[in-house]
């Protein structure tokens, strides 16, 4: 079977200016492999500052990588433009109270995508935001809302809906769960499993409870200082972690649950 | 969901609908908005409904005191000056040097200097960090003594005292722009926006117009209160507008020296040029207020 995904010695540097001349490069990761098969769900853990999120938006676009090639069923991004890649593989920032406009209705919001990258008529846009409303738990008359009208749950299955309006192949999560409390949480993690079951989309989700991540994914990557340190299924790895970076990370959340 | 339609008209608001909804329940900024209307309305219409001509002087009337003053006459309302010149014909010719001046600076300075800013704020590498530290240095420079500096190169009048104000205001108004723009590039809507494949203007006008209307309201107002006092400042010390040009700073010079045997004639320009800067401020803090509030 070939990976939907295949990311090959992907690795990003920033370089800071100081001053004019000056200038210094910070290594967010170092080259990283790792493949993703369709309809599975890869998690990513690891300590802050150890590069996930960098890693995240090298996937999908938002920043360019320093090298290494992201290939989405054989195909290489790097020669795509962010019209072709957002068909592909989409992202779901973290927080919901800044990834919408907020002078934005939500049907303004979800119709851009399908404005840019479809040739869909007006109608045929206002069905499909209908059902991507719906399909996240949301109503049609949200559509007239501005994003200061819902709450962060809600939001956040807008930030969902947004992804998922392209069909695309894979979506990639940064941290979306860590600003829910915990009852918003649950539902929002039992929606993207069911539209994973319906749709057959691949989830990169960046998380920081490995409760949530055991129950959710089927590969996990552990992050330390820009290099994956441990990689295998979930639960491989979380019941008989070899690196002490992925001991240290299970210790620290067991004396939590325990408190 | 059965409710869900009750009220709908009242829920859903634009959010600059809805601060223009708060701003009206705020009674002084309403009353302070109204008084700028009327400012506004006296400096287009001022020529046509002033009681005598620009440079009527009338020699039987020689600083006679407002009228509601003993040995006031309702026919000089306001009074006249040492040469017989009606003070409320002066001061409303005045609105359109002063008021009008300064408007139509602001306007050219907030489209050219946003412009700027707006292509600036978009670009990034060696040309904006450039752009920026130009204006840093320009910005460390009183506007007033700006102007000064410029003026003493094109020499004095009310022209170049425009061209001075509107230099002066520039870099405010490309600062302040490049800035917002700056920090709402990098806000996580516009990346969404950007990943969508979406170009850059239309970035711009769905993405960051909106989303930057308080910084242009507030540099406004503070553009608007500073042009009025370097015009006024630079024709009160000689190098603005001259007489006859009923300027406001201009009468205030002229008429100085009659403090202690006229007051009303360097009382009442200076009350204009108090009471047009305080409804401005009122006007514009009001709505970047309720700019603010309308955002949550
Ligand atoms: N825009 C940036 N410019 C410079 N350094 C950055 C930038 N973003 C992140 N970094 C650095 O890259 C490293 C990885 O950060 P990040 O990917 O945000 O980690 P995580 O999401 O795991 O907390 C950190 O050392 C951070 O300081
Ligand atoms: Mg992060």
């Amino acid at each position: 079977m070939i990976p939907v995904l295949s990311v090959n010695k992907l690795s990003k540097s920033y370089v800071q200016h100081h001053g004019l001349f000056s200038k210094k490069s910070i290594t967010a990761f170092a080259p990283v492999s790792f493949e993703l098969e369709q309809g599975k769900t890869l998690a990513i853990v690891g300590e802050s500052g150890s590069g996930k999120s960098s890693l995240a938006k090298a996937l999908t676009g938002v920043i360019t990588p320093s090298s290494g090639s992201i290939c989405i069923d054989g195909i290489n991004m790097a020669d795509k433009d962010h019209k072709q890649r957002c068909c592909q593989i989409r992202m779901i920032f973290q927080d919901p109270t800044t990834s919408l406009n907020p002078r934005s209705q939500i049907g303004r919001i979800l119709k851009s995508p399908l404005l840019l990258n479809t040739e869909l008529s007006e109608q045929e846009m206002d069905i499909r935001v209908s059902d991507a409303l719906r399909q996240v738990g949301l109503l049609t008359e949200h559509a007239q809302f501005y994003p200061r009208m819902l709450s962060s749950g809600q939001k956040q299955r807008v930030a969902l809906a947004r992804a998922l309006i392209l069909k695309p192949k894979i979506i990639v999560a940064d941290e979306v769960l860590a600003t829910l409390d915990v009852s918003v949480r649950s539902q929002l993690i039992n929606l993207i499993l069911d539209v994973q079951r319906e749709q057959n989309i691949s989830f990169i989700m960046v998380a920081y409870n490995l409760g949530i991540v055991r129950h959710i994914s089927d590969e996990i990557i552990v992050m330390h200082e820009g290099h994956i340190v441990e990689s295998g299924p979930t639960a491989e790895v979380l019941d008989n972690p070899q690196h002490t970076i992925t001991q240290r990370l299970l210790m620290n959340q067991q004396v939590q649950f325990r408190k | 969901m059965a409710n869900h339609n009750v009220f709908r008209e009242e829920h859903i608001r634009s959010p600059l609908a809805h601060s223009w909804f708060l701003y009206q329940q705020n009674t002084i900024g309403m009353v302070a908005l109204w008084a700028l209307i009327f400012v506004l309305i006296l400096t287009v219409i001022g020529p046509w409904i002033a009681p005598y001509p620009m440079d009527h002087k009338d020699v039987s009337a020689l600083l006679k005191a407002p009228s509601w003053v003993e040995h006031g006459e309702v026919h000089f309302f306001l009074g006249t000056d040492d040469l017989g010149r009606d003070l409320l014909s002066q001061i409303i010719y005045g609105a359109q040097l002063t008021f009008g001046g300064a408007f139509l600076t602001v306007a050219l300075s907030l489209l050219l200097g946003s412009a700027i800013g707006i292509i600036g704020g978009m670009s990034s590498g060696m040309q904006a960090s450039i752009l920026h530290h130009f204006l840093d240095t320009l910005l460390s420079i009183p506007s007033l003594l700006l102007a000064i500096i410029i003026i003493s190169v094109l020499g004095p009048g009310y022209f170049n005292t425009l061209l001075a104000v509107f230099l002066a205001l520039l870099p405010l108004f490309t600062r302040a722009v490049y800035r917002a723009v700056h920090d709402e590039l990098n806000k996580e809507y516009i990346i969404a926006l950007r990943l969508d494949g979406a170009t850059p203007l239309r970035i711009l006008r769905y993405g960051i117009l909106p989303n930057i209307v308080e910084t242009f309201v507030s540099q406004t107002t503070r553009a608007l209160t500073s042009a009025i006092l370097d015009i006024t400042a630079l024709g009160f010390l000689g190098l603005g507008a001259q007489r006859p040009l009923p300027e406001w700073g201009t009468m205030l010079s002229d008429t100085m020296e009659l403090v202690f045997l006229a007051p009303w004639t360097v009382t009442l320009p200076g009350m204009a040029i108090l009471v047009t800067i305080l409804i401005i401020n009122i006007v514009g803090e009001g709505l970047r207020q309720a700019i603010l509030k309308g955002m949550d």
